[in-house]
């Protein structure tokens, strides 16, 4: 089991609970989608398990070891976080973004060596953005800014990635882009925790999905068996209605939601 | 192929820049009232080992102007490196050393010291501990504030507050000052200059250099805070132990440049953003390139200030004077502007 989440209460300030309490778990290779309306706790919730916030009760397992037990480098070893990819104060070059994020297994004072650069060029390739590596990561689009936030994660050679809204802010087509990796990484054999905004996403590409509402609602489960129509309109307060679509590639079906919103 | 002859041009301007204090240097020593030529420099130190016999022009060389050369490099290293590491820990580029106190504090520690009549040795060690005090102060009352949200803005906020009050406090000192002797003498002191400096004031380069030192070791991961404290503590970054660190060096080497040349703004503003021009954003490169563009700035400054009229010009004039184009410069010169 990649993680275990027990009667877990989150907040920013004690006796202030924001969401939960909420039990769950994440099998190693499964990818998971966290859904949720706005201001509900579900960023709330990622920064408790990743540590960032101290949990106000229950507790967060991980590799079945208890979470407080880990030093910010011994985490960092087993879970890589990637954040929205946001431009940060100095230009520095995609290829120098990714190699930190072989920070966790360099000795504290040194610089990344040459193996450090070839697992981030690695990393860059695994993405399809190898012709990024010299450019500066400020001057690049979002899309490709999240594709390298990826790349980095990947660089610390962690089975689990947790994303926070790998999607938002972009366009559709790097929308989906960006979830086309996320397929490839799980079926490469990562473990993937994922906030989204759309949960057509679930449909696309979630083994699970964990349904955070208003209420103290919370559902655990594949995304056909959470996501049905009722819990949805329930969700978002707006009606939702789900179809099925057959691709004309092959013969599966997929799940779309349309809102009616008319 | 490109990436070894992009590397091959790294080596190149890394040598030039350690090239360029060493040129400026020769130039800078052997120019003044009583010009030498770089031999009898030779000579002269010969002399000074040896303990042999010096003439005039010898004693002012090696007595005067070589320690104060000495300090200045020392002085414009030491605040570009903590200029540069500060905007990288504030992910802030508009940041200087002096951003939680560290200078106010020492001028507020050197003027009071001017006020009770003291020796240059003790306002030296009252500016100095006049800095890390106001540093100290700033870090205990972000401890109040922060007891759950650790935000570095607090940590910001509280710098502001501190170094405020230091500059009332000189200010005030100022004010209560005698108008004939003393007012002049704190006034002048707190716009900076070296001209004062002895041969034995040199001994703080041994407190200057573990600051450095330690500053150049974790500069890799000056990269990874410059992104924020989440993203450094997922990536496995113990932020606050750095974070701590460098503030205790920066200060340290702050409070020390202020203590032995007093107020000399704009350097660790300036200095690392000409040397991201030069070397790129990487902290990798950037410190060690800053503190070698700092060393050879200020020691021409100091040149000039002492070559250009009579009287000396105090440095944070000609510093203010040439750091504020310079800056304009950048504005115009830069893509999407500095608080994008």
């Amino acid at each position: 089991m990649m993680l275990a989440v027990k009667d877990l209460v989150c907040g920013y300030r004690p006796g202030v609970p924001v969401v939960g309490p909420l039990s769950f778990q994440v099998e190693k290779g499964e990818v998971v989608c966290l859904v949720g309306p706005n201001g509900i706790g579900k960023t709330t919730l990622f920064k408790t398990v990743l540590g960032l916030l101290k949990p106000l009760g229950g507790s967060i397992w991980v590799q079945g070891r208890d979470s407080r037990e880990y030093s910010a480098k011994e985490f960092a070893k087993v879970v890589a976080y990637v954040p929205q990819g946001h431009i940060p104060p100095f230009p520095y070059a995609v290829r120098d973004v990714v190699v930190m994020g072989r920070n966790p297994t360099m000795h504290e004072l040194s610089s990344p060596r040459r193996e450090d650069f070839e697992k981030a060029e690695e990393m860059l390739a695994l993405m399809g953005i190898s012709h990024l590596a010299d450019r500066d990561y400020t001057e690049i689009s979002g899309g490709e800014r999240q594709m390298v936030m990826i790349a980095r994660a990947l660089a610390q050679d962690t089975n689990l990635l947790v994303m926070d809204e790998p999607t938002s802010h972009l366009d559709y087509g790097n929308e989906n882009r960006v979830l086309g990796q996320v397929k490839k990484l799980a079926g490469l054999g990562y473990t993937i925790i994922m906030i989204t905004h759309v949960p057509g996403h679930a449909f696309l590409c979630a083994d699970k999905v964990l349904a955070v509402g208003r209420d103290g609602f919370f559902a655990e489960g594949s995304p056909d068996a959470v996501l049905t129509e009722e819990t949805l309109s329930t969700l978002y307060g707006v009606d939702i209605q789900l179809s099925e679509v057959a691709l004309r590639r092959d013969q599966r079906h997929v799940k779309v939601c349309v809102p009616i919103t008319i | 192929m490109v990436q070894q002859r992009s590397r091959r041009t790294d080596r190149t301007k890394m040598l030039l820049l350690i090239l360029l204090p060493i040129a400026v240097f020769l130039v800078a020593i052997s120019i003044g009232r009583y010009p030498v030529s770089i031999d009898s420099l030779w000579d002269a130190l010969v002399s000074q080992l040896t303990g042999a016999e010096m003439d005039t022009g010898e004693l002012a060389l090696i007595r005067v102007r070589l320690p104060r050369n000495l300090m200045a490099m020392l002085v414009g290293a030491a605040l570009s490196l903590s200029g540069a590491v500060y905007q990288g820990l504030f992910r802030n580029p508009v940041v200087s050393p002096d951003l939680l106190g560290a200078s106010n504090g020492a001028s507020f520690g050197a003027a009071l010291a001017i006020l009770v009549g003291s020796r240059a040795a003790t306002i030296q060690l009252s500016a100095f501990l006049g800095g890390i005090a106001a540093v100290v102060l700033v870090a205990a009352m972000n401890a109040l504030v922060s007891k759950r949200s650790n935000s570095i803005v607090n940590l910001i906020l509280c710098g502001m507050l501190v170094s405020s009050l230091f500059s009332a406090l000189v200010s005030f000192i100022k004010f209560v000052a005698d108008t004939d002797t003393k007012l002049p003498a704190i006034t002048f002191w707190l716009m900076g200059s070296l001209s004062s400096t002895l041969l034995s004031d040199l001994y703080v380069f041994w407190l200057f250099l573990p600051a450095c030192i330690i500053l150049l070791l974790v500069r890799w991961k000056v990269n990874i805070l410059s992104l924020g404290d989440e993203e450094a503590r997922m990536l496995g970054v113990n932020v606050r132990l750095y974070r701590w660190l460098i503030i205790g060096c920066a200060t340290l080497l702050t409070s020390l440049s202020v203590s032995v040349s007093g107020n000399i703004g704009w350097i660790g503003l300036v200095v690392p953003h000409f040397a991201r021009m030069v070397v790129g954003s990487n902290y990798g490169k950037l410190l060690p390139a800053s503190m070698l563009i700092g060393s050879a700035f200020l020691l021409l400054v100091d040149t000039v200030a002492r070559m250009l009229i009579t009287v000396e010009i105090p440095l944070g004039i000609i510093t203010a004077i040439i750091g504020a184009p310079f800056f304009f410069f950048l504005l115009l010169r830069s893509k999407r502007g500095f608080v994008s």
